[in-house]
């Protein structure tokens, strides 16, 4: 292999490590943003839906 | 050059041409002045939701960037200053800055929306399409006051902010929106000043172009002297202070004493010192924008702390 198809993959494989982590951090930040939205507001929404037709099929 | 060619030519584009193409240094502003709206609003955010919101106003804004670079790589090929960018240097193609540019646009708005509120979301929308369609565009290269009204768009960010905070727009965020917009014109006519041969090789018709540079002197000292009363006027709301008033007095003199003395060289003055005070003069403006929007910040940690001054007046 040249000198040259050397840089080239190496300069592939730090591109993809690059978006490798780019992808990576994305999915653990939209996993972070759901757990925070999960444990404010609309959970409690959530909860109360889910207790009300609990109690619709028990009457 | 086309796809084609690009692939033909051997070039592979890296990961950083990317980020290139996202203007780090107008994301830099866009983060900064974002972070600042968000922070100095009166409703605490979740960290998380926070950072969330300001990386995807920061993608927005760079996507806006990307598709800007798209448009106007023919222009970017002249100009000596922009020569090197990833598109017109031949190692990303048009189309795929095209298709990136519209696709961080898209992810960053859903996501906005999804993580902080749609009202929030919406003025992303509206930024990106004002900065990539009315502005680069359409204004660019119809107007010379392309700048005056295309300044808009960089001047939502604190507002996105603080409808991420607030899910609402108050006078607040329309007087750091106004700040941002009359200053806008005198920063970027003061490079125009010594960067126009660039503009006008390219033909783009800046007011240094289409009238001249005496014409820009003048306006560059109307209009600074029109931005005075709108960056104080922000001391007198909930976000001021009087730390923020005495900062903005001096930093608004220190402007206004460029501005004037702008106005008052003619071309053989500047010629002779190669524009040294024109190019001083953007340097203050960018320092002046900065310590505006870094001593709200520091006047909203001090109320964090509880050092509200009681006597200060809240007129706005």
């Amino acid at each position: 292999m040249s000198g040259a198809d050397n840089n080239a993959s190496g300069r592939r494989k730090r591109n993809n490590i690059m978006i490798g982590l780019v992808l990576f951090g994305f999915v653990g930040l939209v996993f972070a943003i759901t757990i925070v939205k999960m444990a404010s507001g609309p959970a409690d929404v959530a909860n109360s839906q889910r207790v009300s037709t609990t109690q619709e099929q028990t009457q | 050059m086309t796809d084609t060619s690009v692939i033909e030519a051997g070039y592979e584009a890296d990961f950083g041409d990317y980020v290139t193409l996202l203007k780090p240094r107008v994301m830099s502003l866009v983060v900064f002045t974002a972070l600042v709206g968000l922070l100095v609003a009166p409703v605490s955010v979740n960290p998380v939701i926070g950072f969330a919101s300001i990386l995807f106003i920061a993608i927005g804004g760079g996507a806006s960037g990307a598709l800007n670079m798209w448009w106007d790589a023919d222009i970017d090929a002249v100009m000596k200053r922009t020569q090197d960018r990833p598109i017109p240097a031949g190692r990303i193609s048009g189309n795929n800055a095209m298709i990136f540019g519209l696709w961080l646009s898209v992810i960053a708005v859903l996501m906005l929306g999804l993580t902080a509120n749609y009202l929030a979301a919406g003025l992303l929308a509206f930024t990106i399409f004002f900065y990539a369609v009315i502005y680069t565009m359409w204004l660019k290269r119809a107007t010379p006051q392309n700048i005056v009204i295309g300044g808009a768009a960089g001047a939502f960010p604190p507002m996105i902010g603080w409808a991420v905070a607030t899910g609402s727009i108050g006078i607040e965020s329309i007087l750091m929106f106004a700040l941002i917009f009359m200053w806008t014109p005198p920063h970027f006519w003061a490079l125009a000043l010594f960067m126009n041969q660039d503009y006008t090789k390219a033909g783009v018709p800046m007011l240094t172009v289409t009238h001249g540079r005496r014409v820009t002197r003048n306006h560059i000292l109307v209009y600074t002297i029109a931005l005075v009363p709108v960056a104080i006027a922000v001391a007198f709301t909930s976000i001021g202070g009087p730390l923020y008033f005495v900062t903005s007095v001096a930093l608004n003199a220190m402007f206004l004493k460029g501005a004037y003395d702008i106005w008052q060289r003619d071309e053989d003055q500047a010629e002779a010192d190669k524009y040294a005070t024109e190019r001083k003069v953007f340097r203050v403006s960018l320092y002046y924008l900065f310590g505006l929007f870094a001593v709200l910040l520091i006047e909203a940690t001090a109320k964090g702390f509880g050092l509200n001054w009681a006597a200060w007046p809240q007129w706005i």
